[in-house]
């Protein structure tokens, strides 16, 4: 071997060396680069030197975990955005709702000083409006909240599937690449890029097939890319509440699977599902049951009295009835319709499952924990009698037929005030127009426990700022904390894969020199070449 | 450890941009003055303020509606005053009409000034508060508490229940009375009253007076009547017994008291004793029977007697009706005592409250300034840090 050809191989080896630190360089801020190394080798083929390889340098442990810290942040950080509403609109202020209960029973103190005065049984409408106003607004919200949530899903599936659907093409391209001996180091860059994209999306497990391909599944075990197959997740309208949307999986035959939500614990998708069963739900009842229990309060005392005109007071408050929706799959021809009992101390700030079974008959659980519920068969007129509502049955229901009982989600949202007419204010028990008794009544709604039978409305209310605030504070904690695990897991794959800038720098002064030196050797070896020449 | 540019680059911005917020949220503490805006600044005391504010509402509206009902009871007191004037001045002129010499056209004079006590009553019984409800008609507020019947009798049209108002989380109170207790109504104290009936006779009554509480029967009135035996003298019969003679001068002692009787009475004369609070106690009805008895002209012996018989029942009537207004006075009274004790109670509260809330949610200046001025050279030295760093490069050399 010429000394030439040698120094002509260090010239190449310095030049691909050169090229990949320039590459590194270049890409020292590229998401998802891995830092390429070039391996100096002995050439095989004499004497010189040959670049071996050019290595990603890559841990598939660390990036596993690191995925994994990035789906469990992503879900907390979607859960924080969702649940940041809520403890924004509880903040306090003028319109805070528990300010507006107390302006409306101050109305109905001023009322009581002077029940025959006109202008404070005014007052008293005007403090209800603005109270039910309130209530309907953030209950909208919520309900808005739970639309967006919905729609939110939707979108999130369809980038999965995209994201998938590249996955598995990339799949192909390496497996291919792979058995021409020649891999491409950018497209595993760029399929592992999509894996961490995807993780943000939905927690999943991640296997490498001996052809090089990965196998990504869901945390159940289905599989949302198989070598170059990708399986869609797709959305639809839940079969227990439809008010919820639920997400399917498409196997390879075509089958449908309805994926519970508990499938979904990470990742944005699995954030959200958390925070639509338990935060948003919980703050809908809470709202609606203080809706509900100030109604029938109040509407048992106007019952109960006579207004200015001499009548006997009228419904004063509205809310709409429980909702309730048979499961789709249901095979009976039964429907159910609920209205609100007298008993209203009975109510409870959750949703509850009626099922039917032949041996049993009808059966009710809450859905909060799961526990039995008492309830009362009325053979005679088919009605069903729980937790404060009164269920009428028409039709007749199949054994395991089930329907979704929902007393207060949306009883926030459809609370109004029925009159604009102060003298409809059954203030007294009698027709003396300075009878005040019924307003005393009424006035002592305010201290007494007549939510659930054991909390005041104002306590309602403290509990419900209470379990929104601690879950807001929690889920910002928890966050921090993951924020910080998946800072140390990013600064433990970049150590390995990242660029570092003087190190390059110092790589380029080293390689360029090489070079010069490999230049030198071709230098050394013409002049030797043409003082043999000169000799002939 | 090897660290990536990408990674210094982060970890620089990212510690950067926490200590922004940082700031910002110690700023917004600064200029707000308060630490808990959202319940998840602090959930527990967010909660808690929740029942603090209520408790203050309830203890506002506790003291609003003492405030009115000070306002009621004391137009009611001063009221009151008027009307025990009114009793006073009608009682001087009972004893004015007391006197044997007066002429009929004197007891007619004195039966004016005593129609003109009447119609101050009328007019005290019948007051208005501000808004126009009539003080002493109960929950009737929109009518007179008294008005005239087709015979001229003032008929009370109030009822029987006074206007309560919540005062304190405990008690509810009175605003005020009504008329039935003020004009008719007896206090619990008051003694026996002895009417004669429409008699012909110049029989006269002194009494009764209470001789012996023990008696089995002391409690209970009695009724007189009057008959002609038949030896002609008279006798009277006691509750329908069998008659007993009668001599002027006697003194009867019946149930515990005792009535002394002069003058001639004639068959079917009467003369009841009831215990006041039986006998329909009502102030106009025994001021106008009197004013009518003094507009009587007195010619027999049978017009002295019932003139002598009205007086003196009259005056017990009144005294027994101003006994019973100062009975409703000292209520008023001790009900705005209670309300000033409440008052006092109430502010205590309200300020105890007020300083529980201010820990609660307010923010702690002297806290919160030295954190916010300490996160303001904490981002300084995070932007310099961030600066100086990215200086830091190999390539500055090559």
């Amino acid at each position: 071997m010429s000394i030439i050809s040698i120094g002509v191989s260090g010239l190449t080896a310095a030049q691909i060396a050169l090229s990949t630190s320039s590459s590194n360089t270049t890409n020292a801020y590229t998401a998802g680069y891995n830092l390429q190394v070039a391996t100096f080798s002995e050439s095989t083929s004499g004497s010189g030197v040959q670049i071996a390889s050019v290595d990603r340098q890559y841990n598939q442990f660390v990036t596993s975990q690191l995925n994994g810290s990035i789906s469990t942040e992503s879900a907390l950080s979607t859960y924080q955005t969702e649940v940041d509403q809520i403890d924004s609109l509880l903040a306090d202020g003028d319109a805070s709702l528990d300010t507006l209960m107390q302006s409306f029973f101050s109305s109905i103190q001023t009322l009581t000083s002077d029940a025959s005065d006109t202008a404070a049984r005014e007052e008293v409408v005007g403090a209800a409006q603005t109270l039910t106003s309130q209530f309907t607004q953030l209950g909208s919200y919520l309900d808005d909240m739970a639309s967006d949530v919905n729609s939110q899903i939707d979108d999130q599936v369809t980038q999965v599937n995209d994201l998938t659907e590249q996955i598995a093409g990339l799949n192909k391209k390496i497996s291919l690449s792979d058995a021409l001996g020649s891999t491409s180091n950018a497209l595993l860059d760029q399929r592992d890029l999509l894996v961490s994209q995807l993780s943000e999306l939905v927690d999943v497990d991640v296997t490498t097939q001996s052809n090089g391909s990965y196998t990504v599944a869901l945390s159940n075990g289905l599989a949302l890319v198989s070598g170059n197959d990708s399986f869609d997740l797709q959305t639809a309208v839940s079969a227990s509440d439809p008010t919820k949307t639920a997400v399917t999986y498409v196997d390879a035959a075509g089958h449908t699977t309805v994926l519970d939500d508990s499938t979904f614990e990470g990742g944005s998708l699995g954030g959200l599902m958390d925070f639509r069963d338990t935060s948003l739900g919980d703050a809908q009842n809470q709202l609606g049951i203080l809706a509900v229990s100030l109604t029938q309060a109040f509407n048992t005392l106007q019952a109960s009295g006579i207004d200015l005109n001499g009548d006997t007071g009228s419904a004063f408050f509205s809310v709409d009835d429980p909702s309730i929706y048979g499961n789709t799959q249901n095979t009976g021809d039964a429907t159910l319709s609920a209205t609100f009992t007298d008993d209203v101390s009975a109510l409870s700030a959750t949703d509850y499952t009626v099922k039917y079974s032949d041996t049993d008959g009808y059966t009710v659980t809450r859905n909060d924990s799961g526990a039995s519920v008492t309830s009362a068969y009325d053979s005679n007129n088919d009605t069903l009698t729980f937790a404060g509502m009164s269920v009428a049955i028409s039709g007749t229901a199949d054994d395991g037929d089930s329907f979704l009982v929902l007393p207060t989600r949306n009883a926030a949202s459809s609370f109004s005030t029925l009159t604009g007419d102060g003298s409809l204010i059954a203030a007294g028990t009698s027709t003396g127009s300075s009878d005040n008794s019924n307003a005393l009544a009424m006035l002592n709604l305010q201290t007494d426990s007549i939510v659930g039978g054991s909390k005041t409305l104002s306590q309602t209310y403290s509990a419900l700022v209470s379990d929104v605030g601690s879950t807001a504070s929690k889920v910002a904690g928890q966050l921090e904390t993951q924020s910080g695990l998946t800072e140390q897991l990013t600064t433990l794959q970049q150590s390995e894969s990242g660029v570092n800038l003087d190190e390059e720098a110092a790589n380029l002064i080293v390689y360029q020199q090489y070079y010069q030196a490999c230049a030198k050797v071709v230098e050394v070896g013409t002049s030797l070449l043409d003082t043999i020449l000169d000799i002939s | 450890m090897r660290l990536s540019s990408a990674t210094i680059y982060n970890q620089s911005l990212n510690s950067m941009l926490a200590q922004e917020s940082a700031y910002q949220d110690a700023a917004q503490e600064v200029s707000s003055g308060t630490r808990v805006v959202n319940p998840s600044d602090d959930s527990l005391a967010a909660a808690q303020a929740v029942n603090v504010r209520q408790a203050i509402a309830a203890n506002t509206q506790y003291a609003d509606s003492r405030s009115a009902i000070t306002t009621s009871l004391s137009q009611e007191e001063s009221t009151l005053d008027s009307i025990n004037d009114a009793i006073t001045s009608a009682k001087a002129l009972i004893v004015q009409a007391n006197n044997g010499t007066l002429s009929d056209a004197d007891r007619e004079s004195i039966a004016t000034s005593l129609q003109g006590v009447y119609d101050t009553l009328v007019t005290l019984a019948n007051a208005t508060d501000s808004n126009g409800n009539y003080l002493f008609s109960g929950y009737q507020s929109q009518s007179p508490a008294f008005a005239a019947d087709a015979n001229g009798d003032l008929v009370y049209q109030g009822d029987d229940n006074a206007i309560k108002q919540q005062v304190s989380s405990t008690q509810s109170m009175a605003s005020g009375d009504t008329g039935a207790t003020i004009f008719l109504s007896v206090s619990s104290s008051a003694g026996f009253i002895a009417e004669a009936g429409d008699n012909s006779g110049s029989v006269t009554f002194s009494g009764p007076t209470i001789t012996d509480t023990q008696d089995a029967n002391y409690g209970t009135g009695f009724s007189l009547t009057f008959s002609t035996a038949a030896d002609g003298t008279a006798q009277y019969s006691l509750d329908g017994a069998t008659p007993v003679a009668y001599t002027s001068g006697d003194s009867l002692e019946v149930n515990g008291l005792s009535l002394t009787l002069s003058g001639a009475p004639v068959d079917g004369d009467s003369i009841t004793v009831s215990k006041a609070a039986d006998a329909d106690p009502d102030l106009f009805a025994s001021l106008k029977n009197l004013i009518s008895v003094l507009q009587t002209p007195v010619e027999t012996d049978a017009d002295q007697a019932n003139l002598s018989n009205t007086l003196s029942t009259a005056s017990r009537q009144l005294s027994n009706a101003q006994d019973n207004v100062l009975t409703v006075q000292t209520s008023v009274g001790s009900r705005l005592n209670q309300l000033e004790v409440l008052d006092t109670i109430g502010d205590d509260l309200a300020l105890s409250y007020t300083e529980r809330l201010s820990g609660l949610v307010d923010a702690d200046y002297t806290e919160s300034v030295t954190e916010y001025t300490a996160l303001q050279v904490a981002l300084q030295a995070a932007q310099q840090t961030f600066v100086s760093l990215q200086k830091m490069s190999l390539f500055e050399y090559i």
